[in-house]
């Protein structure tokens, strides 16, 4: 086809596939749409509370919330350890309720948290219901009385359970 | 391997080291103190009794856990069995005598008590007794995925109670 019998024609002929301005309308809207309802869903799970077990202990400690979150849509999935200067990840040893100082068992949070005075450090276990265990190695001087993240609030609660009876364990 | 004379030889030390768990999880299922300490003898009883060779410690234990879960089933079906006592109760007594550390909130426990039967054992024996979820899986003859499954929804059944209770 050559360039004159274009021009003789009335209109070039459209690709079949191209988008027409009412399509991209379309597509604007269902991406409002999409937005609009993450928007609310985020609402909803500061209403709930789940925004801030996702973001737990992170801010406190000055840190970004994505750094070391492992989700929580579940609601099970609780930030063990995001990264913190107290907290540093360790081998886990399977320790036994006998063997522990202190011993959290959160059925509704689906986790469960062992924790052993070590000198200076607290050995800290978490068991999660999706089969995962961590295992963390807290610095008590390095925790603040008044934290919010899980392992170091945990952590201190071992220590005072271990002032307080000397072998007492309580959930 | 071991031969089940053998078992018989060692039977004290056997009772000292699986008696007070078989025990609690047989009354986490029974709620009753006379029939779950029927249905540790009796688990103990046919373990001496049984031909098959055990493997090693871990096999031992999920032997005799899984007898007993198998009993308790037994004596709810059974017409003889005894008056049960009140959750409350029974978790009181949980708490109290037989689990190695102490429960500040027994609430939840005596949720976990109500559940029906299938995300009752996965549950017990993964909060209360430390189970992994492959020994559990193991001990009831399941598969992870089941096991994952259950203590996911007994978990939502545990706060569905919870929150009834709530006035």
């Amino acid at each position: 086809m050559s360039v004159q019998e274009i021009k003789g024609k009335k209109g070039i002929q459209e690709y079949p596939n191209k988008r027409h301005s009412v399509q991209s309308d379309r597509f604007q809207d269902r991406l409002i749409q999409n937005m609009e309802s993450h928007r609310q869903q985020d609402m909803t799970e500061e209403k709930t509370g789940r925004k801030a077990l996702k973001e737990n202990g992170m801010q406190k400690s000055g840190e970004t919330p994505a750094a070391g979150m492992l989700g929580s849509r579940a609601g099970v999935r609780v930030s063990a350890a995001p990264q913190s200067k107290a907290v540093q990840p360790t081998e886990v040893r399977h320790m036994s309720y006998e063997e522990s100082d202190n011993i959290e068992i959160a059925v509704t949070e689906g986790y469960t948290l062992k924790g052993k005075m070590e000198g200076p450090q607290v050995y800290v276990e978490a068991k999660y219901e999706d089969g995962r265990t961590e295992a963390f190695h807290v610095e008590i001087a390095a925790v603040s009385d008044h934290t919010q993240h899980m392992i170091e609030r945990f952590a201190l609660q071992t220590t005072q359970q271990v002032k307080n009876s000397g072998q007492g364990e309580e959930i | 391997m071991e031969h089940k004379f053998e078992r018989e030889k060692r039977w004290g030390d056997l009772a000292d080291e699986y008696q007070t768990m078989l025990y609690r999880i047989a009354f986490s299922n029974l709620k009753n103190r006379a029939d779950a300490e029927d249905a540790v003898q009796e688990a103990f009883l046919r373990y001496m009794k049984d031909e098959k060779p055990i493997q090693n410690k871990e096999h031992e234990r999920a032997w005799l856990i899984r007898t007993t879960i198998h009993i308790c089933t037994d004596i709810l079906k059974s017409g003889w069995r005894r008056r049960t006592v009140a959750f409350e109760e029974a978790a009181a007594e949980t708490r109290n005598v037989y689990l190695p550390y102490q429960i500040k909130d027994d609430r939840t426990l005596e949720a976990v008590l109500k559940l029906p039967v299938h995300y009752r054992n996965p549950i017990y024996l993964f909060y209360y007794e430390d189970y992994s979820i492959q020994e559990i899986a193991g001990v009831l003859n399941e598969k992870e995925g089941t096991i994952k499954t259950r203590l996911r929804r007994g978990r939502e059944e545990v706060k569905k109670i919870l929150t009834e209770r709530r006035p």
